[in-house]
């Protein structure tokens, strides 16, 4: 039984950086190359010397990045210009654009300010770049003859994607992050019916059902509505990409919708340039953002201007948007530690902040940080607290599950408790196998082995024209194993080709491929043909056709028994008696009088009579496939006419 | 600078000029679509061909060509059937003439003719996509008026023989002809139908699948029984793989849950039963779940139209258990509830205030969906608008049914304020203000929909008024929230004000007891210090006397409360908006004079236009006299009597009209202008233009009138017109033509008319009417000579009494932004254009599309713009809402700023007096004025064009 193997060299059963290499149908991929955020040494990379011992080029046939977050992409420059991988990479073209945008800020900060060497240079990232394959969402790419792959949108950032990956008849799909519900400036991930044999999903959320955004925005612009309207001034610290454009959007729309005259400031820098692209890229984003870009493209925002630092000291209200995050240092640290003791003031805290920030102590309710050179600061700003997440909660990964009705799943990017937790759930609901491999563990996955079989048109046709013999439609149950019974009959071996007399189920059309163990079970028909294998191909052909390319001369086998019968009249009055007798027991439709001697039963059956001396012979002759036909026949006559 | 020079010289030197042959000149290259063959132009004769190429676009022409006219169709219909006849023709040409067919024959006797031969294709033809249209040509030929069983019974019969067909596209055929023909007596081919819909809604071909639904929804529409068993493969059906089969599935599952909603169906795995309609439910809200927007917004839709669902079902739609990390989490709509309920209190500083509670069993959770289970949450916080949109309407529908439910719904739609389409937000909006009735608002909720009102969309502020003025509020807080929430949006929006000040009236009715508790505080009364006395130009405080005043009718207490200034005011306020301002019982010195006379207004205007039927015989100048001063009692009534003016305009227009007449027709001399003074030539063209503009406005401002008052309008009007041509024939020199005809036309539709209303004409036009009719050829010489002793010997009758003086409906507007007495000046750079928001009410307009906005320049240009159909909103039968933006513009800047009056007019120009037109614009060229009718008085706005500055 052929087997997909899956092996997380990240994310398996945690959420640091994503890296999965998978064997689908003998092709290697390798789906997302991200790096670790958490460490600083060797170990942020994924080991890619576990992949194989010789060159990666030729183990690997493409990677699949699916959106530019750094934990999905980070490692990329490094893989390809420091390990060394020349082969195709594929990723869609706003994760092209924004992908060197964010490895370069990446490798500033780690460059210059950690002062880092063995790091890759921005000339690698050119390099790097130049080795990518955009891809378009449902557009098919051939990678090589049987590999090929298909994007597909998945919400969460811009340009973030979902891949369908098929080998053969072996698929796989790899979600990627992705988000089930539409936000500000992007829409929900969306996937058909595809029916892969695993889907690899990520589980963030795996053990969290969430509350309506809508309730949760309309709370936060009413605080900073209100804010803004006392008089006092509104801090978000964020970091440059993805939510920020997110809030800003947000912002943008309620000032337009409420008139607001109030100033919003932006730090320039990364998430200007990025902005940049977003402009760009609308075809990627949300229904509203698209319905309404010929009249104003939403990302040119009305009311966001850019911040320069003298306008921390101007009075009046305002909202400003500074970096980084988590108020552990920069711009917006100086701002919140010039607007904190104000209680008109307000800060908003639209993340996760890690322990030991400004951001974390303030979120606990301190009322008095303390800084490193002897100056503190009292709060007395209002604190709120808003967690945007464009991840998919236990709803919506079981919602792709529905939607894409895979035959294995496969989780990671998650904690391992949770996924513990999703993994019975789905078991449990659709009676399916999932697995969530740890890093370096790999999760086999058999899947069923599809023979793909040719068949003849002409067969084909022949076959769906003529009406089932049974009248209601027949249950394949109970058919198929009558009529094997009847099957092996004659064997003939020629050299290098086996042929066998089969009977062969197919789903009626034929459109669905010969796998219909889990489709809809449509009407079946049985079909009665040759089964030729030759040079690894497998293909069905009619009796006559296989004769006919075989040069196999064709060859009856026919049953004749005579009963001798005692009977007084003339023969026509016999064959019209037994007409009379087997149209009763038969149906008159089987029984057809050629001649005063000769009757014929369903066209195969014949039956002859002949005056003998002493009495008359009634000779029934059959060919092997009406075997019962012709038992039965006998049967009656025997019971009749027996002396 | 010598390096500079020597490389220019170079540059020059080098410089090598390659003279280019002369181009040819681009060749336009106009691309011509091909001409479809309309209906006159179409020939039979093009069918007559047997090369298929020729016949294929012949076919698709005459497609195009259908309807036909009688003779052609005849001819048509057998050159097609030669068509179909012959067997030399390929299976396209057979089909599309098949189709063709279908849609030329409509009547009975015709379908006779060709259906035997239609029938016959089908069994000759070998060819599938003939047999299929055969199947279709021959099912419309059964319909056709009238129905004919016989042949419906042989399309039956052949549908159902073909059903065992390969071919999918025979087999949609034969369902849907079946399905369509589906008799509704109850027999065995009924049986037959039916059976073989069902079996075929599992057919392998998608479309065969869509076209058994479709074909079972359409016999169950006729009324034929659909089995049972049809319920339960839709159900199956709603997880098929084609989204066109799963759209048909669930119309059969609405359709069969409407007939029979309380048969029991077994649940699986347990004995209980539940209703049908409760399981048509909970399938449809799966189906919100669905990968396509189609489906989803169809279910959605659907799910406002069962209407007995039980209560537990309904419920569960909202129903959506938090969990965060494995513990249960309070839903912020719960966190709200509770803290009104249980009067904790959130701190607002710390984080995680909505820290997750107890723990989850996992076996408890339920991560999919079952039932019903948050369906409407769901399809709320759908992606597409379509989907959200059809899930507020179906939330409306069930809420109006349902008041619990609509309860419930009510935080739900208060979050959809926030959504990002404007079209959802006033969707939710409008639900909100339609359930308005059914809910009670609690503090918190109220103050969440309160904060819409700083919206900057009218239409959402103004549906939030009209909730407001609705919903009954439960506590004195509540309604101070309300109150000053009004009066924040006052100060934010003053345009805003009328719908304020009708919403602060219905707030007042309906609470009067919690207003009670309000009015000191509301109106600064203190039990000890006289306050300050407020303005009556302060709009605020107009507002709260708005609302306290309307609180007093019912709840008399507050009349001890209020202050000496405060009934002052309301004596004011009486006056100036006797609508918003209800009458109290307070003693008589505080009501206002005029309310206590009673009015005799209706009898005056009776008197009064009687007393000018009287004159008949009088004297010329004691007629005038009488005629001027009626004329100016009936306008001063207008003013008077609200009720009357229509009428009272009506009577003084015509009398205006008769006092004219007499006016021309008294000046000595008036037909030869020569013998005429300056003076007397300029007031009488003046006279001549005011009758012609008079009897225009009478004829087309006013509606709702009888036909005898409609007679006498038009036949003044003809008058007028004869009056105007010999005025014309007589006193200058330019042709007459034009006027002529339109004189002419305009008697001849009056004929009409009459002769239709069978009402007679008057001494005046049985002449013309006679006259006329003996002239051999009407030029305007032999007319105007005709007419003038008509004119003079025929006294105008007198206006006709108005029956129903309150049921005559004058058009008029009123502009309520831009006010008039606006200080404020429109400044703009010369030839750009600035825009001036205008906010007028127009009432009983005849015919919207005429409405025009009149822009008129100090000097004396004006524009006639006419507004987009979509900024004119109807708000009441024949009233409508004309909210745009007109644009100002000039091209030189002034030195000050000056007027422009706006103001609306109808633009009849391209319905009436084409003719009279032609010939006014020979004579003067700018003046419009015959053509338009004002409605109400112009504003004037300040507008202050400067010059551009050079050198931006």
């Amino acid at each position: 039984m052929p087997e997909i193997k899956v092996t997380p060299l990240g994310a398996g059963q945690d959420v640091g950086r994503s890296c999965i290499l998978v064997t689908i149908g003998g092709k290697n991929i390798m789906l997302d190359c991200g790096m670790h955020m958490g460490y600083n040494d060797e170990r942020r990379f994924p080991d890619f010397s576990y992949i194989t011992e010789g060159p990666l080029t030729d183990y690997l046939d493409c990677i699949i990045i699916s959106h530019f977050h750094l934990d999905h992409c980070g490692a990329l420059p490094f893989m390809t210009e420091m390990v060394g991988y020349s082969g195709p990479i594929y990723m869609t073209h706003p994760t092209k654009a924004l992908c060197p945008v964010l490895l370069e800020d990446m490798r500033k900060v780690a460059v210059e300010r950690k002062g880092e060497t063995n790091f890759f240079t921005s000339s690698m990232i050119k390099d790097c770049m130049k080795k990518v394959i955009t891809v378009s969402l449902h557009e098919t790419v051939q990678v090589d003859k049987e590999l090929e792959i298909k994007a597909y949108y998945a919400g969460h950032v811009l340009g973030a994607a979902m891949f369908h990956i098929r080998v053969g008849a072996q698929s796989l799909v790899y979600t990627g992050d992705y988000n089930m519900t539409p936000d500000r400036h992007l829409g929900a991930a969306w996937i058909d019916k595809c029916r892969p044999d695993l889907l690899i999903s990520e589980s963030t959320y795996a053990t969290t059902i969430r509350d309506s955004k809508r309730c949760r925005e309309r709370d936060l612009l009413k605080k900073v509505h209100d804010c803004v309207e006392r008089g006092g001034k509104v801090l978000i610290p964020v970091f440059a990409l993805g939510r920020v454009q997110e809030l800003c959007i947000l912002l943008d729309t309620y000032w337009d919708r409420m008139n607001l005259k109030v100033p919003i400031y932006f730090t320039m820098g990364l998430a200007e340039t990025a902005n940049k692209y977003y402009r760009m890229f609308i075809t990627w984003t949300n229904q509203k953002i698209r319905r309404t870009f010929v009249h104003r493209n939403m990302f040119d925002f009305k009311h966001v201007k850019p911040f320069d630092k003298s306008y921390m000291e101007n009075p009046g209200p305002m909202v400003v948007f500074a970096t980084p995050g988590m108020l552990h240092a920069g711009l917006s640290l100086a701002i919140f530690k010039k607007w904190a003791h104000n209680s008109n003031n307000m800060v908003i805290m639209p993340g996760y902040c890690v322990q030991g920030t400004v951001g974390h102590k303030i979120l606990n309710g301190a009322k008095k940080i303390d800084f490193e050179n002897r100056t503190s600061v009292e709060v007395n700003l209002s604190v709120e607290y808003m967690s945007f997440s464009a991840h998919a909660d236990a709803k919506g990964i079981m919602q792709l599950i529905r939607h894409c009705e895979p035959h294995n799943v496969l989780l990671v990017h998650g904690e391992n408790v949770k996924m513990e937790f999703l993994k019975q759930k789905i078991m449990q609901e659709f009676n399916i196998n999932c697995y969530k491999p740890a890093n370096g563990e790999t999760a086999l996955i058999s899947v069923p082995t599809n023979m793909e079989a040719e068949v003849s048109l002409p067969l084909l046709k022949h076959t769906l024209a003529t009406p089932t013999p049974t009248m209601t439609p027949p249950n394949p149950a109970t058919i198929a194993p009558t009529t094997t019974t009847t099957t092996t009959t004659t064997s003939l071996t020629t050299p290098n080709t086996t042929m066998a007399r089969s009977l062969t189920t197919t789903p009626a059309g034929g459109h669905e491929g010969v796998d219909n163990t889990h489709t809809r079970v449509k009407k079946q028909k049985v079909l009665h043909g040759v089964l030729i294998m030759k040079n690894s191909s497998l293909r069905v052909v009619g009796v006559n056709e296989a004769w006919g390319e075989l040069g196999v001369s064709p060859h009856q086998l026919r049953f004749t028994e005579r009963i001798e019968v005692d009977h007084g009249g003339p023969v026509p009055t016999l064959t019209s008696a037994l007409h009379t007798v087997l149209a009763g027991k038969l149906g008159g439709a089987m029984v057809q009088a050629v001649n005063e001697y000769q009757l014929s039963v369903a066209d195969t059956v014949c039956v002859n009579i002949h005056e003998d001396d002493p009495g008359k012979t009634i000779l029934v002759s059959w060919t092997h496939q009406d075997e019962a036909l012709g038992g039965k026949l006998l049967d009656i006559i025997r019971t009749t006419y027996a002396k | 600078m010598a390096a500079v020079l020597k490389k220019r010289a170079l540059a020059e030197y080098c410089q090598t000029i390659v003279e280019d042959a002369p181009r040819p000149a681009k060749r336009l290259q106009l691309v011509r679509r091909g001409r479809t063959v309309d209906q006159s132009e179409f020939t039979a004769a093009t069918l007559n061909s047997d090369d298929p190429e020729k016949l294929l676009p012949a076919l698709a022409d005459l497609h195009n060509a259908i309807p036909l006219t009688n003779e052609i169709q005849n001819q048509v219909i057998n050159e097609l059937m030669r068509i179909i006849q012959s067997d030399s023709q390929p299976a396209i040409v057979i089909s599309k003439t098949l189709a063709v067919l279908a849609a030329i024959v409509t009547t009975h006797t015709h379908a006779q003719s060709v259906f035997e031969d239609v029938m016959s294709i089908g069994q000759r033809s070998k060819s599938h996509k003939v047999l299929a249209q055969v199947i279709h040509t021959s099912c419309s030929l059964a319909q056709c008026d009238p129905c004919d069983p016989k042949m419906q019974d042989q399309v039956i019969h052949l549908a159902l023989s073909l059903v065992t067909s390969t071919k999918f596209i025979v087999l949609v055929r034969s369902l849907e002809a079946i399905g369509s023909l589906c008799p509704l007596e109850v027999g065995s081919v009924q049986a037959s139908i039916t059976h073989t819909l069902l079996t075929h809604t599992t057919h392998q071909d998608n479309r065969v699948r869509t076209a058994a639904f479709n074909s079972l929804l359409l016999i169950q529409d006729k009324g034929v029984p659909i089995p049972t068993e049809a319920y339960d493969s839709a159900c199956v059906a709603l997880s098929d793989d084609y989204q066109s089969v799963r759209e048909a599935a669930l119309l059969i599952i609405k359709v069969v849950a409407d007939t029979d909603p309380e048969r029991l169906l077994p649940i699986a795995a347990s004995d209980d039963h539940m209703r049908l309609v409760d399981h048509a439910f909970s399938q449809l809200c799966s189906v919100v779940h669905d990968i396509s927007v189609r489906v989803r917004t169809q279910a959605a839709a659907l799910l406002g139209t069962l209407n007995s669902v039980s209560e537990k079902f309904l419920q569960q739609t909202w129903d959506k258990k938090l969990i965060s990390n494995m513990r249960r989490k309070r839903s912020a709509h719960e966190r709200a509830r509770a803290m009104v309920s249980s009067g904790e209190w959130s701190t607002g500083k710390r984080w995680a205030d909505d820290a997750p509670k107890e723990q989850v069993a996992a076996e408890s959770v339920s991560i999919i969906s079952t039932g019903s289970c948050g369906a409407f949450v769901h399809g709320l916080e759908d992606e597409f608008l379509e989907v959200r949109n059809a899930t507020l309407d179906s939330i409306c529908a069930l809420a109006l049914n349902n008041a619990q439910f609509a309860n419930h719904s009510l935080d739900f739609l208060v979050d959809m304020f926030n959504d990002e389409i404007e079209e959802v937000r006033l969707k939710a909006i409008q639900v909100l203000q339609q359930v308005a009735g059914l809910v009670t608002l609690r503090a918190d909720q109220l103050e969440e929909i309160l904060h819409a009102l700083r919206d900057s969309s009218l239409d959402i502020r103004e549906c939030l008024h009209t909730f407001l003025a609705t919903t009954i509020l439960s506590t004195i807080s509540s309604v101070k929230l309300c109150v000053n929430a009004l009066l924040e949006n006052l100060r934010r929006y003053p345009q805003d004000r009328r719908s304020i000040h009708r919403c602060l009236r219905r707030v007042g009715m309906n609470h009067p007891t919690l207003v009670q508790a309000l009015v000191a505080e509301l109106l600064v009364i203190h039990p000890y210090f006289d306050g300050v006395e407020p303005s009556v130009q302060d709009p605020e405080y107009i507002c709260k006397l708005i609302l306290v005043l309307n609180a007093a009718v019912k709840c008399t207490t507050i009349l001890p409360l209020l202050e000496q200034h405060t009934l002052r005011h309301y004596a004011y306020l009486r006056d100036t908006m006797p609508q918003l301002v209800p009458v109290l019982k307070l003693g008589e010195e505080w009501q206002p004079s005029r309310v206590l006379v009673s009015t005799n207004t209706l009898q005056f205007l009776k008197e009064s236009v009687a007393r000018v039927g009287r004159l008949d015989r009088s004297s010329t100048q004691l007629r005038m006299t009488v005629y001027q001063t009626v004329y100016s009692d009936l306008i001063k009534l207008a003013d008077i009597d609200p009720s009357l003016s229509a009428a009272a305009h009506f009577a003084a227009s015509y009398t205006e009209c008769l006092l004219l007449f007499g006016k021309i027709l008294s000046t000595r001399n008036w037909l030869t202008p020569s013998l005429l003074s300056m003076q007397q030539t300029g007031a009488l063209k003046a006279n001549v233009d005011r009758l012609l503009r008079t009897t225009f406005r009478l004829r087309h401002a006013f509606t709702n009138l009888s036909p005898v008052e409609e007679a006498s309008i038009r036949s003044l009007r003809v008058r007028t017109l004869a009056l105007q041509l010999v005025y014309v024939v007589h006193g200058s020199t330019g042709s007459a033509l034009g006027l002529c005809d339109n004189f002419l036309e305009h008697t001849e539709a009056l004929h009409r008319y009459l002769t239709d209303e069978g009402l007679s004409a008057d001494s005046f036009l049985e002449g013309v009417f006679d006259e006329l009719s003996q002239l051999e050829e009407p030029r305007p010489g032999a007319v105007a000579r005709i007419l003038q002793p008509l004119l003079l010997t025929h006294t105008i009758p007198p206006v006709t009494p108005v029956l129903h003086p309150v049921q005559v409906h004058m058009c008029s507007a009123e502009i309520i932004e831009p006010q008039s007495d606006s200080e404020t000046i429109h400044k703009l750079s010369a030839g750009l254009v600035v825009g001036v928001p205008l906010d007028a009410e127009i009432t009983h307009i005849p015919d919207p599309s005429t409405l025009r906005v009149r822009v008129c320049y100090p000097d004396h240009c004006t524009q006639l713009v006419v507004p987009p159909r979509s900024h004119l909103r109807q708000v009441g039968e024949g009233t409508y809402r004309l909210l745009t933006t007109v644009l100002l513009s000039a091209q030189v800047s002034w030195s000050e700023a000056c007027h422009v009056s706006i103001s609306l007019v109808l633009d009849l120009s391209d319905q009436e007096v084409l003719a009279a037109r032609r010939h006014y614009s020979l004579t003067n060229k700018a003046d419009d004025s015959a053509t338009i009718i004002q409605l109400g008085k112009p504003v004037k706005v300040l507008v202050w064009p400067k010059t551009v500055r050079k050198g931006i």
